[in-house]
């Protein structure tokens, strides 16, 4: 009975999540710019994309990918142009909306902390993950959330399934992966794939920075290509 | 409801505080420095506690205020905590998902204050050196300064034992021995937060490690106040002010400051590169840079 209750307050939470995003872009942005010096690296980048859908960005190294994140998710400001997050315009160092869910570069934890601890860490600057939330997330994501292994004797690939977990643990609806595969072996990137098709599912907006023309091929409803700081939509 | 509202504000912000802490404190370099300064209280007080066993008596637990009264010890002290600091504002890999989840204020203002922890642990962790050298032949249950002490700061015995330190002989008459470590402590955390916000301060502003440069100046500045400059100089150098030597306590020097003065002029810097650093940092790139 109780389980029956829980898993259609599961499912009204995610026809909710997709209901109040139909009329509006999860993400949306016009005319970025951002400069390191002389060089470019955005140049009037624009892009609407879509709730619920999961978003390829792909483009050689140093085309942007990473930058376009950083000022996503509030980590660099944008010498100019606009972002709007769930219809919200986002100023510059004003702080950014709740519920995204991000992995920029390497994930990093605390080392000697086991990667249970280092995700209730993290939950508690926001206050929002329960300890079964983050015990799901880790079971997820294929980690053991009783383990008490140290995250510093993690494999590369068990840090990235850490790094993931923590991105979508608090029930957040957008996720801005920057490379999430990375040093993923075989099972590891099925593994992965199979999660993020679930959170896409679920109703949740992902941005996929990736190298991986298969990932991008399997997994993505919208391709965008970075170039000289110019953006162009592939698919 | 509202100190319900006050916690959830200020649990995010000690947490983050306490984890950039424990990161910088637990780190290599920390190791390293406390190694070095490790060899440096023994060097100094290795000859204190074989003259308390020539004497007969046992040592006060009041080294550091002697130690700290010397330029050259106080400047290893203070290379210590530039060099632990370097890396200010100890942005990690990963620093993503902690900066998302925070608003940019908190997470600038939890680096300010891990900055004060790392600080005052710094000065504990020494004060605990000046007694773990001489532990065998120490006693809290000392009278004043003790024999030792006193007799090492009011005659030439120093000198003569060939210790490499010259304890100031104005200490032990004008000052009660734990008001002075209580003194000596204060000022050395504050001169010590005031060195560490500079660092944060202009590697912020500059995206660089141009902080430590600035910093290492304010540190020989107290050796040019001391040398060179006028003593008037003496005023505006937070690191002096952790050398109760350098104090005027009757407040009629020209040149000297008062302790609070000194304590005037450390609040003053401390809250202007504090307010700096936070300014910079709500506005700087979140961008790993590290000196390792």
């Amino acid at each position: 009975m109780n389980g029956q209750t829980e898993e259609q307050g599961s499912r009204e939470a995610v026809e909710e999540r997709v209901a109040s995003h139909v009329s509006q872009p999860a993400l949306a942005f016009e005319g970025l710019v951002k400069r390191y010096g002389d060089t470019c690296v955005l140049n009037h980048v624009s892009a609407v994309l879509g709730p619920g859908q999961i978003h390829g960005l792909i483009g050689r190294n140093g085309s942007g990918k990473t930058v376009l994140l950083k000022c996503l998710c509030g980590l660099a400001r944008p010498d100019g142009g606009r972002i709007a997050i769930r219809g919200q315009d986002v100023r510059p160092w004003q702080k950014v909306p709740a519920g995204i869910g991000v992995i920029i570069e390497t994930p990093g934890f605390i080392s000697h902390y086991s990667g249970m601890k280092n995700l209730a860490y993290l939950a508690r600057l926001q206050g929002r993950a329960d300890k079964q939330a983050l015990r799901r997330a880790m079971a997820d994501v294929g980690l053991d959330p009783d383990s008490r292994k140290p995250v510093g004797k993690y494999s590369l690939g068990m840090r990235q399934r850490l790094g993931i977990a923590q991105a979508f643990m608090e029930g957040q609806d957008i996720l801005l992966l920057d490379e999430p595969m990375n040093g993923l072996d075989k099972q590891g990137l099925a593994d992965m794939r199979a999660l993020f098709l679930a959170l896409r599912e679920d109703g949740r907006t992902i941005v996929l920075a990736s190298h991986s023309s298969e990932d991008i091929a399997v997994l993505c409803d919208t391709v965008h290509e970075l170039d000289r700081g110019r953006m162009t939509r592939l698919r | 409801m509202r100190c319900e509202r006050l916690l959830s504000g200020i649990r995010p912000f000690l947490s983050l505080a306490m984890a950039v802490a424990a990161r910088v404190l637990l780190s290599k370099r920390a190791a390293l420095v406390f190694l070095v300064e490790a060899v440096v209280f023994w060097d100094v007080l290795g000859p204190v506690a074989s003259f308390a066993v020539e004497l007969g008596y046992r040592v006060g637990p009041w080294s550091l205020v002697f130690m700290a009264a010397d330029p050259i010890c106080q400047l290893f002290f203070v290379t210590g905590l530039i060099f632990l600091l370097a890396d200010a504002p100890f942005v990690a890999e990963g620093e993503a998902s902690v900066a998302v989840r925070t608003s940019r204020t908190c997470w600038a203002a939890a680096r300010i204050a891990a900055i004060a922890l790392i600080v005052i642990l710094y000065y504990l962790v020494l004060l605990g050196m000046s007694w773990l050298f001489t532990l065998p032949w120490m006693t809290f249950a000392v009278e004043g300064w003790g024999v030792t002490l006193t007799t090492l700061a009011e005659t030439d015995a120093a000198e003569t034992v060939g210790l490499p330190l010259a304890f100031a002989i104005g200490l032990v008459g004008s000052m009660e021995p734990l008001s002075a470590l209580a003194l000596v402590l204060g000022f050395e955390v504050l001169g010590g937060m005031v060195l560490g916000l500079i660092i944060l301060a202009v590697n912020s502003l500059t995206g660089t490690h141009f902080g430590v440069g600035v910093a290492a100046f304010v540190a020989l500045f107290d050796l040019l106040a001391i040398n060179t400059l006028p003593y008037a100089a003496l005023r505006f150098s937070p690191v002096s002010h952790g050398r109760l030597t350098v104090f005027d306590f009757s407040g009629a020097s020209p040149y000297f400051p008062t302790p609070l003065e000194a304590l005037g002029v450390d609040l003053v810097l401390a809250c202007l590169f504090g307010l700096l650093a936070l300014s910079a940092m709500k506005v700087m790139e979140i961008q790993p840079r590290s000196l390792d």
